[in-house]
């Protein structure tokens, strides 16, 4: 019960959860949620390997096949 | 306010007392007139008496007594013709024989005491409970469907709830107007007090510049503390208070004040019911439906069926809030347009492309995008590939959250309904020069925070952000998982005897299995949220300053 959780598409590639940050109309702040391929230019790229090579991903066996 | 009665301070006779009073309160009087034991002297001190017939309490004294058949002792016999209650000296408890019948029986006409209830009279009716809709009330569970394709058109009973929502939000006129959660009358204290707090806070501010005034001045002139500037120099140095510390402190006081009064006076009634068996109608022409598919579906039977109505109460509110205030965009968008920008007035909103998706910006478009918070005042959501893969991933944890994978759509529906739940719980910072900041970025959330954050090492990266990010992120996810889970205790035998002072329940345990940590400290991420939540339905809660630290 959470979007913070990593998961693999069909190529066994990873999609991590992915803060997103812009500046809207009349400099207002717009924050977003959507999911990135985890490349090596990924902000967050040691620390979502650290967490994929530990074990801790969840519930990614039931993903759509 | 009387003293309550307690007994360790009217002891007892130790069970070897002689003359048989083992066990009998030390400070008991004999039996004399119509009263006057320690119980009856407590009652006339705190002013209770009540007309009592001889005897008191029950039991009428007779006068007479009889050997207990059980332990031997001389106890009376009241005026039921029984044995009264006693102790066992032997053992110092209350003897079996209390109660039994006495072979001495009193006279017929003895004055009994009067019965609870008088014969043939009918006992009053049973009250009867009306559950009555208040802020608390779930709407009641709807009818289950089983849906199509999630770009199909919605059928069946969903086309009836889906048209029940449309009818009672695209066709009101646009909520202009702020509510408050408080009632009008303690609004109106409330603005009769910030009134008062201005006023001191104006004349504080000009005390203050005086001082810093004539404190330049002294040093300037050479003048001794007892000495007076002369009149009309002063004049001279009203510069000086512009830079003096403790005036500018009192300005940003008294600029927190009238914001605060401003906020408070734009408050306007409501101009119709809040009815908690129908929270989205409340959002009136603020919440657009873009599309009549099973995807807009699933996110409004979870808005509707997930999230306690005060919580739509009170995001309604600031949503309205915001639009005053000039943000004119403000609202709920829902639709499964192929981008986010797509969605009416967003494309106008986002104009800029986002940042934080690394260098090579190979998925640097919104239409990857699930949902977005612009402003704190627009909440959107779409439906993408990404997202329906991501859903079918996360298939366990909505079974355990007894969630029905059919309508489990509402991910990142709820994620982003909590952000838009944390700004609207916000408070004024005095921290951050009275700036109106999310609940999130309050001391107690960020205590929270940081205990989980140290405490599980698999929590995710996601959460674990450098800067406002992570407890952000962490707020709105946290909402959405205590909003999804049963708060029933669990059966768990690990558990029995319940944790930090209060029974586990399976949404501590949901939490616990998707944060990890301790179970106390996921405990209070719960406590955190139904403190907000009886706050915000018991009208606690006002716009709030955060205090300094001391």
């Amino acid at each position: 019960m959470t979007v913070g959780e990593p998961w693999q598409d069909n190529n066994g590639q990873w999609m991590v959860p992915t803060r997103v940050e812009a500046t809207g109309e009349d400099d207002q702040r717009v924050v977003g949620m959507g999911w990135a391929l985890l490349t090596p230019d990924h902000p967050l790229y040691d620390e979502w390997l650290q967490y994929i090579r530990a074990g801790w991903v969840r519930e990614v066996d039931a993903r759509i096949s | 306010m009387a003293r309550r009665f307690v007994e360790s301070d009217h002891p007892r006779w130790p069970a070897e007392a002689p003359d048989s009073k083992g066990g009998e309160f030390r400070d008991k009087t004999p039996d004399i007139g119509g009263g006057g034991d320690w119980a009856d002297r407590l009652s006339g001190r705190i002013g209770v008496r009540e007309p009592q017939p001889a005897g008191r309490h029950g039991s009428v004294s007779t006068g007479l007594t009889e050997k207990c058949p059980i332990c031997g002792r001389q106890v009376k016999v009241v005026g039921a013709g029984k044995l009264s209650t006693h102790n066992n000296p032997d053992t110092g408890r209350r003897c079996t024989g209390s109660g039994r019948l006495a072979l001495n029986r009193p006279p017929k006409d003895i004055q009994h005491a009067p019965t609870r209830r008088t014969p043939g009279a009918k006992p009053p009716p049973a009250k009867k409970t009306t559950r009555r809709a208040v802020g608390t009330l779930r709407p009641p569970p709807p009818p289950r469907v089983t849906p199509g394709a999630w770009d199909a058109q919605v059928t069946g009973e969903a086309e009836t709830r889906m048209a029940n929502w449309r009818s009672r939000t695209m066709h009101r006129q646009a909520d202009g107007s702020m509510y408050h959660p408080n009632t009008a009358a303690t609004r109106a204290a409330e603005i009769q007090r910030l009134h008062d707090d201005i006023q001191q806070a104006e004349r504080d501010l000009q005390g203050r510049r005086n001082t810093a005034v004539y404190n330049v001045a002294r040093i300037d002139l050479g003048l001794k503390h007892w000495e007076v500037v002369p009149y009309g120099k002063e004049k001279d140095y009203a510069d000086a208070a512009d830079t003096d510390p403790h005036v500018l402190a009192a300005e940003a006081k008294l600029r927190a004040l009238r914001n605060q009064l401003d906020y408070a006076e734009q408050a306007i009634e409501s101009d119709r019911q809040f009815d908690p068996t129908n929270p989205l109608a409340y959002y009136g022409s603020m919440l657009h439906i873009e599309s009549n598919d099973w995807f807009a579906y699933g996110v409004l039977d979870q808005l509707e069926q997930r999230v306690p109505p005060a919580f739509h109460r009170v995001v309604a509110e600031f949503l309205a809030y915001q639009t005053q205030r000039g943000n004119g965009s403000a609202g709920i968008w829902i639709g499964s347009t192929q981008g986010i920008r797509d969605l009416d007035n967003l494309k106008r909103q986002i104009t800029k492309p986002p940042r934080g998706w690394g260098k090579k910006a190979t998925m640097a478009t919104w239409d990857q995008v699930d949902g977005v918070v612009s402003g704190s005042a627009v909440y959107a959501v779409v439906h993408t590939d990404n997202s329906e893969s991501h859903l079918r991933s996360r298939r366990r944890s909505h079974q355990m959250a007894g969630i029905p994978q059919d309508l489990a759509v509402g991910d990142a529906g709820l994620h982003e309904f909590g952000h838009v739940l944390d700004a609207a719980m916000g408070f004024f910072n005095t921290n951050r020069a009275y700036r109106w900041d999310d609940a999130s970025a309050q001391r107690k959330w960020r205590l929270i925070h940081g205990r989980i954050k140290r405490g599980s090492r698999r929590l995710s990266p996601y959460y674990r952000q450098k800067g406002d990010a992570g407890p952000e992120e962490f707020w709105a996810d946290t909402f959405f998982t205590w909003a999804s889970a049963d708060p029933t205790p669990t059966t768990d035998p690990f558990y029995a005897g319940g944790r930090a002072g209060r029974a586990v329940t399976t949404r501590d345990l949901l939490m616990l299995e998707t944060y990890g940590g301790q179970i106390e400290d996921v405990m209070s991420i719960s406590d955190y949220f139904d403190g907000l939540h009886k706050d915000l339905v018991s009208g606690r809660r006002l716009p709030r300053i955060e205090q300094r630290r001391p």
